[in-house]
């Protein structure tokens, strides 16, 4: 291989490297992983939790234009959580609520909301929401 | 299991495999073979299109004896969803991809030369591998646990979020790009089985350019309907079956690009069988991540698991074998040689873009199978989808700088024209990009993004502009592309990372600023009985020019799930984006005073006379099944008389009473509020005249509530005509009263409800003219009710006014992702048009040849 390929294909090869590290450490630090409330109470990264909808407690919060709500676990803890986008159609109905987000504040802020249901449809659907993307 | 379709089903796998095995002996040297094996290829065909001629038959007939006709359809669709419910769900859809991927073979086959026999075995495998699966979890089952000789009356009806024009086109176009990448496969297979290393790319450029094609526009038009329908404002969610469909298409891409690059230099031989295989055995891993159940914690669309997951981790271990052991097998004896083309030749960036495609490929599938790597580690979760832009956007910008340079370059080297070209090109996108920034652009990366796409834009452009000229208009396809790519990634960074949003609360008739419009909310307005309501806002624009928008949020009654639908209004250089949140209907005025007229009788109801003149019994008025009457009224106010007929309604679940609009003073309206036919009485009520709740209070049996001197006590409950199986929520309340001569007296107020919607049968108090009782709120775990008096001169209750909560969003220049995707899929076509017609003139030269 002529001297240009080599410095060329070991600059190719640095910056492919490069990248994977950079999409690895994106990745780890995106992970958001099924934790319990006092581990997302703890934390400011983004996890991703799950409970029961405590049922009357949501309402939409007209001045942060929020909808907030409380999720229990199986502990009997309580989350208190706001979502920004649009409430998911089956919410009411849900056997399970899913938020993925970060604690702030003392509520979960949302990003992402999943609504279990039990559904006429083939075993257990489920219904993924998230507010407007980037 | 119903018989004709699975008969089918079993034909057509036991041809497949007949045509396998001819086409096997074919290759040992028996001639004739070949022939059967078409025929049971054939054979196979037809048992796949009678297979699913049979569920449409059964679906269009509503068969519900047929579990997947229960489960996807009902009754009440029209005639389009009916028939996009053949690949509602898991089964319907696996049959869907077996006939796209029989037909597909058909001119395969024709097609194939000398490559057919072995082409065609490895391409019956991967079809007999879905059938395998179809035979497994079949289309025709029945449904379980049916006594004998019922059939349910209805089916569970297709979900509504799917009835939407869409649903018809998406998902066939996406399954017709799936078989498509299983052509390449088998001939990259064949290839290395017969040892020649070369012509395949020819024969396979066609169909891969097909899947690019067809799985690029049904992953747009999939955005494209999240986008108008679902009102997340959003058309890429980064979800799981989203991904899984865009890195087979990514792969196929790079093929493309790959076999481009083989026919020109010769070399690239182990990349192109590499990617082609890629491509195929993704399709597989993206079907067994959807298909099995790994992701059903972490995405909406995926399936339960219903147990085919073992049939999926075969297939997608059959896939890997066969394809990359086919590889590995002939490695060593595939032809290699150096290069030495400059940097700045096409060569070289081909390579360069084939690699960032599949660095972009590696990433969405590493965030897509989050779940499934970290589940080997700790606990499975998922990323959020800040991840994919994340690492998106580096290798976006340096993909769209390469598309920009690379139309002025040669294969070995620059063209004449490379610096003039590049140089207009990169001023032009420099200067509209100092536009978007004036405008708003905002953020480095972006605008870096916006920069290179727009740079892009311009190359391509002004490439394809020579092309034309020249009259080379074939090989301007690419080119033209490469244009509407631009254009989308320009469109793409603008409407996401530049836009604006606003969240705000509108009052009935209020208007209110929100980012440069002005925003009324006016109302529900439901045209038609069957009709979805849609909530009326009026937007005014800065100029002058005013809309309204019609977005939507209703209940869907079947599977009580609340769905929304954006307003989208397209403007030139930007949409904007209305989306419901919450709606609150408010609460009507309690302000109305109550008569009561025999036929002939005339009463003063607040400022208005109003004389009953008769009931108008027919029942033309109103649907099917409901039973109206209607009472003719003629109303008087000042010098005004007016004459209407209100109606009441009843369904046999209840009735309702439509108010009619009175002229006179604003808000007011005459109902029918009860009806005596027998004694030929009406009572009428009369609403937004003044007057409402005097007084409210919540009583226990025994206690008593006074009013200007009159005690009621609350008695009892009333429940001789309650039924709630037969939908009568009627509950009467017993009071005990004294009227004005001392003597001890019941009234009885009523409640009255149902599916038909409510309302309240108030009584008169007696020694107060006027006054009426009425019962609101009944609590049965404490036994109380809500007691309220009306009286005429008290002041009124303003009620509460509809309120609607949405969400403005302004996305700018989205309308340059939609139109880069025209131009896309023109010159993606125009392409595929060249290569198809280059690959038949060249097989037309070539000489017949045996196996």
């Amino acid at each position: 291989m002529s001297r240009s390929r080599m410095v060329w294909t070991v600059v190719g090869v640095v910056a492919i490297i490069g990248f994977v590290a950079f999409g690895a450490g994106a990745f780890k630090s995106n992970l958001t992983p099924y934790v319990s409330f006092q581990q997302a109470r703890a934390t400011s990264d983004a996890v991703q939790v799950a409970g029961k909808l405590v049922p009357g407690s949501d309402n939409f919060e007209e001045a942060s234009s929020r909808l907030m709500f409380a999720i229990q676990d199986d502990h009997g803890d309580v989350l208190k959580i706001a979502y920004k986008g649009l409430k998911p159609g089956n919410f009411h109905e849900a056997t399970q609520v899913v938020a993925i987000g970060r604690f702030h504040g003392g509520v979960l802020e949302a990003e992402k909301l999943l609504v279990k249901c039990p559904s006429k449809y083939q075993g257990v659907e489920e219904k993924e929401y998230g507010s407007s993307s980037s | 299991m119903f018989l004709p379709g699975a008969i089918a089903l079993w034909v057509a796998l036991f041809a497949l495999v007949a045509s396998t095995y001819f086409y096997f002996r074919s290759l040992r040297g028996h001639a004739e073979a070949r022939a059967w094996a078409r025929q049971a290829y054939g054979l196979a065909t037809t048992g796949a299109v009678i297979g699913s001629a049979v569920l449409l038959y059964l679906i269009l007939t509503h068969d519900f004896r047929i579990h997947y006709v229960f489960s996807y359809s009902d009754l009440s669709l029209p005639t389009h969803y009916l028939i996009s419910t053949f690949w509602a769900g898991q089964e319907g859809s696996f049959l869907l991809w077996l006939l796209c991927g029989m037909i597909v073979g058909l001119p395969l086959i024709r097609y194939a030369q000398h490559y057919e026999d072995r082409t065609l075995i490895v391409y019956n495998l991967a079809q007999i591998s879905l059938l395998l699966i179809l035979l497994r979890q079949s289309p025709f089952r029945l449904l379980a646990d049916l006594p004998p000789g019922q059939v349910p009356s209805d089916g569970q009806g297709l979900n509504p979020l799917l009835q939407n024009p869409w649903m018809t086109i998406h998902p066939p176009i996406m399954f017709l790009g799936y078989a498509a990448t299983a052509v390449p496969f088998a001939f990259a297979v064949a290839a290395l089985w017969e040892r020649r290393y070369d012509e395949w790319t020819k024969a396979a450029m066609p169909w891969a350019l097909v899947t690019v094609v067809t799985l690029g526009c049904a992953i747009l038009l999939g955005g494209y309907w999240a986008y108008v329908t679902l009102g997340w404002g959003g058309y890429w969610g980064w979800d799981p079956v989203e991904n899984s469909s865009l890195v087979p298409w990514i792969a196929s891409v790079a093929l493309v690009h790959g076999m481009l690059l083989q026919r020109a230099r010769g070399r690239f031989r182990k990349l192109n069988f590499s990617l082609a295989i890629l491509a195929y055995v993704l399709v597989v891993y993206a079907t067994f991540l959807t298909r099995s159940g790994v992701l059903a914690d972490f995405s909406v669309h995926s399936f339960v698991d219903l147990g085919i997951t073992g049939w999926l981790v075969a297939n997608l271990a059959g896939a890997l074998l066969i394809g990359f052991g086919a590889l590995a097998w002939r490695w060593r004896e595939i032809p290699t040689q150096p290069g030495d083309e400059p940097f700045l030749s096409r060569t070289v960036f081909f390579v360069l873009a084939i690699t960032a495609l599949l660095g972009t490929a590696a990433m969405v599938l590493l965030g897509t199978s989050a779940p499934l790597i970290t589940r080997l580690a700790t606990k499975p979760s998922q990323v959020a989808p800040a991840f994919y832009n994340t690492v998106t956007l580096p290798i976006g910008i340096l993909l769209a700088s390469l598309l920009g340079v690379v139309p002025f370059l040669h294969w070995k080297g620059t063209s004449k024209e490379f610096a003039k070209r590049l140089g207009l090109a990169g001023t032009l996108a420099v200067v509209t990009s100092a536009v978007g920034i004036a405008v708003g652009a905002r953020g480095a990366l972006y605008v870096v993004f916006l920069l290179v796409s727009l740079f892009a834009f311009f190359s391509n452009a002004l490439k394809t502009w020579d092309e034309v000229r020249a009259k080379r208009f074939r090989v301007a396809g690419g080119y033209l592309a490469h244009v509407g790519l631009g254009l989308m990634l320009a469109g793409i960074v603008t409407s996401s990372a530049f836009d604006r949003t606003q969240k705000v609360v509108l009052t009935l008739n209020e208007s209110k600023q929100v980012m440069g419009y002005t925003l009324t909310f006016k109302g529900v307005d439901k045209p038609t009985p069957t009709a979805r309501e849609a909530m009326l806002v009026e937007v005014r624009e800065g100029g002058g020019r005013s809309y309204v928008a019609r977005p939507r949020m209703f209940r869907n009654e079947k599977s009580n799930q609340l769905v929304s639908n954006p307003d989208v209004r397209m403007r030139l250089t930007h949409d904007v984006y209305v989306s419901p949140i919450e709606f609150d209907p408010g609460r009507s005025p309690e302000n109305g005073v109550t008569v009561e007229l025999a036929k002939g009788e005339t009463q003063k109801a607040g400022p208005f006379e109003v004389t009953f003149d008769g009931f108008d019994m027919s029942s033309g008025h109103g649907e099917a099944q409901r039973l109206s009457i209607g009472a003719r009224l003629t109303v008087r106010h000042g010098k005004n008389a007016q004459q209407l007929t209100p109606y009441i309604s009843s369904s046999g679940t209840g009735f309702s009473s439509d108010p009619v609009p009175l002229a006179g003073p604003k808000g007011a309206a005459v109902a029918i509020s009860g009806v005596d036919a027998g004694a030929g009485r009406v009572r009428i009520q009369v609403s937004g005249v003044g007057g409402g709740v005097a007084k409210r209070a919540v009583l226990h049996k025994g206690e008593s509530l006074t009013y200007k001197g009159v005690a009621l006590k609350f008695d009892n409950f009333d429940l001789s005509d309650f039924d709630p199986q037969a939908g009568k929520i009627n509950i009467g309340v017993v009071f005990k009263t004294t009227d004005p001569s001392g003597k001890g007296v019941e009234v009885e107020p009523v409640y009255r409800g149902g599916e038909a919607g409510e309302s309240h049968e108030d009584a008169a108090v007696p020694g107060l003219p006027g006054v009426m009782v009425r019962v609101g709120r009944m609590n049965p775990n404490d036994k109380t009710v809500e007691v309220e008096v009306l009286d005429p001169s008290a002041p009124g209750d303003p009620g509460e006014p509809m309120k609607f909560a949405i969400d403005v969003t302004i996305k700018p220049m989205i309308g340059l992702l939609w139109t880069g995707l025209v131009v896309l899929l023109a010159g993606g076509i125009l392409a595929v048009v060249r290569r198809g017609e280059e690959f038949s003139t060249a097989v037309a030269a070539r000489p017949t040849s045996g196996a």
